[in-house]
């Protein structure tokens, strides 16, 4: 629909020969209204926004809640090691990871899944940015500074706590497919690893070992 | 409560299973679980869930054939069913939509993406 008052290249009309007041209060009606309508879906967009981003939150607490929840209701060892399987393969999305604790000779296996025997027998005589994690208890992402040498496919180590001491580490290897990079969500439950699963692992932080590796 | 939509949630993980259990609580919906093909085949036939999230690598029977099981069954086969996959499954997602899933998701899971297809195949 042509909007009469609407401002239009040219002269000012003549006195008398614009439009009448009543076409002009319709006009500014109209504007008002389409502004009003402008504003709404400004609000519409940023409403939905806002609870895309809180349904991604609430995603994350759960994940951070079924993380605590598993692994402190595993009864021993052995589930502890699956439940972390669980979670490295299913919230962070990764099929590629070697559970290792700190023994008195270094580091030793306690599960490796997704990796073949000639990359954890490296693992083990090289472990490079893993085994400093298992030492210090320093958490590793990939990206954070250029690869070691033959650690082009680590995305992460997690350092595994007890008590607050090193006792051991999680590698992480390739990701997923999908999976681009790893991110905050991913680091609230590399947090949770480091400082329960240790524990629930049966670890000890004297580097004496506590479980016995799984064939 | 009458008017609510009944999730099967199909996963040999108990990890996952509480994830989308916890994704989906605020929802209007009735939540079950089967930890397997098999369970999966026998919770639907019996309950006539409105639509089914099934992993796919599980114990017993994978969740393509008990895909293809409950689209052969007459009680079972207009049951929406969304695959939930990882990556290296998706070479085979053609095998899913041939037994007859809906639509999927991949781990690990978003949850808007899986509320957006959760909504769609159940026409909200």
């Amino acid at each position: 629909m042509s909007d009469p008052c609407a401002p239009h290249p040219g002269p000012t009309p003549p006195a008398g020969t614009g439009p009448s007041a009543a076409a002009c209060d319709a006009c500014a009606e109209r504007r008002r209204l389409e502004a009003d309508l402008l504003a709404l879906e400004e609000e519409s967009r940023r409403l939905s926004d806002d609870l895309a981003n809180a349904q991604e939150q609430v995603v994350e607490l759960a994940e951070r809640y079924v993380a605590l929840s598993r692994l402190h209701a595993a009864p021993d060892a052995a589930h502890a090691l699956e439940v972390v399987q669980e979670i490295v393969v299913n919230l962070v999305g990764s099929e590629e990871l070697v559970v290792l604790r700190l023994g008195p000779d270094g580091l030793e296996p306690l599960l490796a899944f997704g990796v073949g025997a000639e990359r954890l027998r490296r693992l083990i005589t090289a472990p490079g940015s893993v085994g400093r994690t298992a030492a210090s208890g320093v958490l590793h992402l990939a990206g954070q500074r250029p690869p070691l040498a033959g650690e082009e496919d680590l995305s992460a180590a997690i350092p595994l706590r007890v008590a607050g001491r090193p006792a051991g580490a999680i590698a992480i290897f390739h990701l997923l497919g999908h999976k681009q990079a790893l991110g905050p969500s991913d680091h609230a439950v590399f947090e949770l690893l480091t400082e329960h699963a240790g524990m629930t692992l049966g670890l000890r932080s004297d580097q004496a070992g506590g479980t016995g590796p799984r064939p | 409560m009458a008017g609510r939509k009944k999730i099967l949630i199909v996963d040999d993980s108990s990890t996952v299973r509480l994830l989308e259990r916890l994704v989906l609580d605020r929802q209007p919906y009735d939540l079950i679980e089967a930890q397997d093909g098999v369970e999966a085949v026998e919770r639907a036939t019996a309950e006539r869930p409105d639509l089914i999230l099934m992993d796919v690598l599980m114990p017993r029977l994978n969740g393509f054939e008990a895909c293809q099981r409950l689209r052969h069954a007459d009680e079972t086969r207009e049951i929406p069913i969304i695959m939930v996959t990882t990556r290296g499954e998706l070479e085979s997602l053609e095998s899913g939509y041939a037994a007859g899933c809906s639509d999927y998701v991949t781990k690990p899971i978003s949850g808007l993406e899986l509320l957006t297809k959760i909504r769609s195949c159940l026409g909200e």
